[in-house]
């Protein structure tokens, strides 16, 4: 027996590696990370450890060395060049290795503007990404966000917090929107405006120099640092097309023997890059792998913080008609309501004692 | 078969309530909505899934006998 071969060392991959460990298998297992660091967490790099509060060892899933002793061979700095689904192999950097099942979690990465690529043009995926956006961002740095999606919007906040001046520009007409849908999308426009940072909504970029941003109809934006936030892209190309890896609600891919699973997997026509998707979605496939199939079919979930606010969501916001809107700017909870009535998503801001009864909520409306 | 002692770090906990899922007789969410145990050690192993499952890195779970972290 080969065993397990998992590509990408991020939660997904990690996680499934623990939990095929967990589930008291001897099989061999290998995690193949194209980064240098060990598995971690990602949601940090946009907040606490940008700001500095949380530093590089407070992001790791395990203490270093930890994978190891629980005989899972780590491979880090190692990107996979190529998969071969007939004689099951894949070839990373000095080698091949064989693999009787294997897991693709290779995530996202950053999209990128066109011809933006000067020295202190930043996006934010990896530790090394913001290892280089906190060296970047200083007090009376002049930082424009392009994109007001909720990592441009976290780093806005904690950047505003670390006393950055900060501009956000926006192709839509309001923060949040393809998400969170106008009205919440004004409303938290409001909160991001009190606390102090300019917004350009429905603003389309003419040109980048490497120090402004020249938005259509005549306004230039001067910066010290661009942080171009404009959405991730499933690193699918290993297996499958631009739209991320097709899978069950198992993980299984059209291949035999091949999941995939997190951020680059596309459960049932629907690609989501939530915490805890990648981690449900791991155990899914961990479980189908060790023969005892448990399919990923939890509710949606996911967590933002930014400018005061902890904005949570459980659901999608699909298919709805109107948003049944309570509270204000400080703390409120809209529910995203379809023709029938029933709700298909419910949004919380700074309201953590609603969640379990959305979550109920939306358990059994599905 | 070892006991684990779990704490909460209440700054951290979103009410998310995955750690209610995984490990029911241990955990539990209070008025505020954060999640509350219900006893501070158990030799249930299904608390390791639950420190695993929190998306905020809430919960620690250590080894009572060695005081090594668990989870």
């Amino acid at each position: 027996m080969n065993g397990v071969v998992i590509i990408g060392a991020g939660l997904a991959g990690a996680r499934c590696a623990e939990a095929l460990r967990a589930g008291g298998a001897e099989i061999p297992i290998t995690l193949v990370g194209a980064e240098h660091a060990e598995p971690y967490e990602r949601p940090a790099l946009s907040k606490g450890f940008l700001a500095g509060t949380l530093a590089e060892d407070d992001l790791f899933l395990r203490p270093p060395g930890s994978w190891e002793d629980r005989g899972i061979d780590l491979r880090l700095g190692s990107p996979v060049e190529h998969i071969d689904l007939r004689r099951r192999t894949v070839v990373v950097s000095g080698g091949e290795l064989a693999w009787s099942h294997l897991v693709v979690a290779t995530g996202t990465r950053a999209r990128r503007l066109p011809g933006v690529d000067f020295r202190n043009v930043h996006h934010l995926r990896t530790l090394d990404d913001a290892v280089a956006l906190r060296a970047a961002v200083n007090p009376g740095t002049r930082l424009v966000v392009i994109g007001a999606g909720f990592v441009g919007a976290e780093v806005a906040s904690t950047a505003a917090g670390l006393g950055a001046h900060v501009t956000i520009i926006e192709a839509e007409a309001a923060p949040l929107a393809r998400v969170a849908g106008a009205e919440v999308g004004h409303l938290l426009a409001r909160r991001w405006r009190a606390e102090g940072v300019a917004l350009h909504l429905g603003s389309q970029i003419a040109r980048v120099t490497p120090d402004r941003v020249e938005i259509v109809g005549g306004q230039t934006v001067p910066y010290d640092v661009l942080l171009v936030a404009i959405g991730a892209e499933p690193a699918s190309e290993l297996l499958a097309g631009a739209g991320g890896i097709p899978t069950d609600a198992f993980g299984r891919t059209a291949h035999d023997g091949v999941y995939a699973c997190g951020d680059v997997a596309s459960l049932e026509g629907r690609r989501v890059e939530h915490w805890t998707s990648a981690s449900g979605q791991a155990a899914a496939v961990a479980s189908t792998i060790l023969g005892s199939p448990r399919p990923y079919a939890d509710t949606p979930y996911f967590w933002s913080d930014q400018f005061g606010l902890r904005l949570q969501m459980v659901g999608t916001t699909t298919g709805w008609s109107h948003v049944e809107l309570d509270g204000d700017s400080a703390s409120f909870r809209a529910r995203y309501v379809d023709l029938e009535g029933k709700a298909v998503a419910v949004l919380l801001a700074n309201r953590a004692a609603e969640v379990a009864a959305a979550r109920r909520e939306l358990a059994t409306a599905a | 078969m070892s006991t684990h002692l779990i704490q909460i770090d209440r700054s951290l906990c979103s009410g998310f309530g995955s750690c209610l899922k995984e490990a029911p007789t241990v955990f539990a969410l209070d008025g505020d909505g954060l999640a509350t145990l219900l006893v501070a050690e158990t030799a249930d192993e299904a608390v390791l899934a639950a420190a695993a499952s929190c998306p905020m890195g809430a919960i620690a779970v250590f080894d009572l006998e060695t005081g090594q972290e668990a989870a």
